[in-house]
């Protein structure tokens, strides 16, 4: 029972990678790194900023290895973290230099299909960008991390009550900005 | 099919356009609340509706990243400068103008290590017994000098 317990599994990991194994550096790596970089890509709205972010959230990772205590995940702490990271550099930017939106990978072979749904998503990337920056992260933390609301609370050091205030303002905002657009999404998505 | 009357209702409304029309999004506690409201209220299936437009947009925008390769060997590097960097005393023999000093250094420091822990090395017995022949008048005298021995 105890072998299952992700939190130990976690702990034993990060033994291994104290002790200098790159299997376990490699498999961690491969386990937590797309969800990291998505993370940050979404916060940040830039891939180049992403990478630093996770690449120095991945350092602290392999820093931190010979103290770690099997209190929490290797997901949820490396989560934190970028989250830390990010909205660092998001008060450090006060506003992004430029637009820049992720490769998206789609498996979609049509590539009118796929120019249609890339339209919409720069669409609804660029609203989000226009959106407050908590509630940008509040709603990047539920509907891409997948945190629960006290998860996504507690990340963001704020109560449920306030979060929920976040995401409805923010979900709202969203809709009003792509409402004179709604048409063209339309189209786009079906 | 009931309208929203009270205030749990007006909760249950509102989880919709906080939290959108995914029921895993929803607090868990409130989740069967929420299953049993929508199936009473025209008005909780027209605001499920809208909840729904903005999620399927979410969805498009948060589908997977992969990220790039070079990333991946990039944190992978980190790990091995961190946990197989060269010890300090390998630099010395990496570095072309300091590595005479480092033979020498090393010299010295094996030369008085075999010096002080292995004396019997350099001078042994043996030595001392061909310096007895040696100093001997002959071979004869020296036998009977150590027939006994």
């Amino acid at each position: 029972m105890k072998q299952d317990d992700p939190i130990t599994n976690d702990a034993a990991l990060m033994v291994q990678v104290a002790a200098g194994d790159m299997t376990a550096c490699r498999f961690l790596s491969a386990r937590h790194m797309d969800r990291s970089y998505g993370l940050a890509c979404h916060l940040l709205g830039n891939n180049t900023y992403a990478e630093d972010v996770v690449q120095d959230a991945f350092l602290r990772l392999w820093k931190i290895a010979p103290k770690w205590q099997p209190k929490a995940q290797i997901g949820t702490w490396l989560h934190r973290v970028i989250h830390n990271l990010c909205i660092d550099r998001l008060r450090k930017e006060k506003r992004f230099s430029d637009n820049e939106v992720p490769d998206i990978a789609d498996p979609s072979p049509d590539p009118s299909q796929l120019r249609e749904q890339k339209q919409v998503q720069d669409m609804v990337s660029e609203g989000l960008q226009k959106l407050p920056t908590r509630q940008r992260v509040a709603i990047t933390l539920v509907h891409f991390d997948e945190c629960t609301n006290k998860d996504a609370a507690s990340q963001m050091d704020i109560s449920v009550d306030a979060l929920e205030s976040l995401l409805a303002r923010g979900r709202r905002k969203l809709r009003d900005l792509l409402a004179p657009r709604k048409s063209e999404i339309e189209g786009g998505i079906n | 099919m009931t309208d929203i009357n009270t205030p749990e209702d007006e909760r249950l409304m509102a989880i919709l356009d906080i939290y959108g029309s995914h029921a895993t999004r929803w607090p868990a506690h409130e989740r069967v609340a929420m299953e049993e409201f929508l199936a009473t209220s025209d008005e909780a299936q027209k605001q499920l509706k809208l909840a729904r437009e903005i999620d399927d947009l979410l969805d498009l925008e948060f589908s997977p990243i992969s990220a790039p390769s070079h990333l991946h060997g990039a944190v992978i590097q980190d790990a091995q400068n961190l946990y197989h960097s060269p010890k300090w005393y390998m630099n010395f023999w990496k570095t072309p103008s300091l590595r005479p000093a480092s033979g020498l250094f090393a010299a010295v420091i094996l030369g008085v290590g075999l010096g002080w822990f292995s004396p019997n090395l350099v001078i042994s017995e043996q030595g001392i017994q061909l310096d007895e022949i040696s100093l001997s008048d002959s071979l004869l005298e020296w036998e009977v000098g150590n027939e006994n021995s």
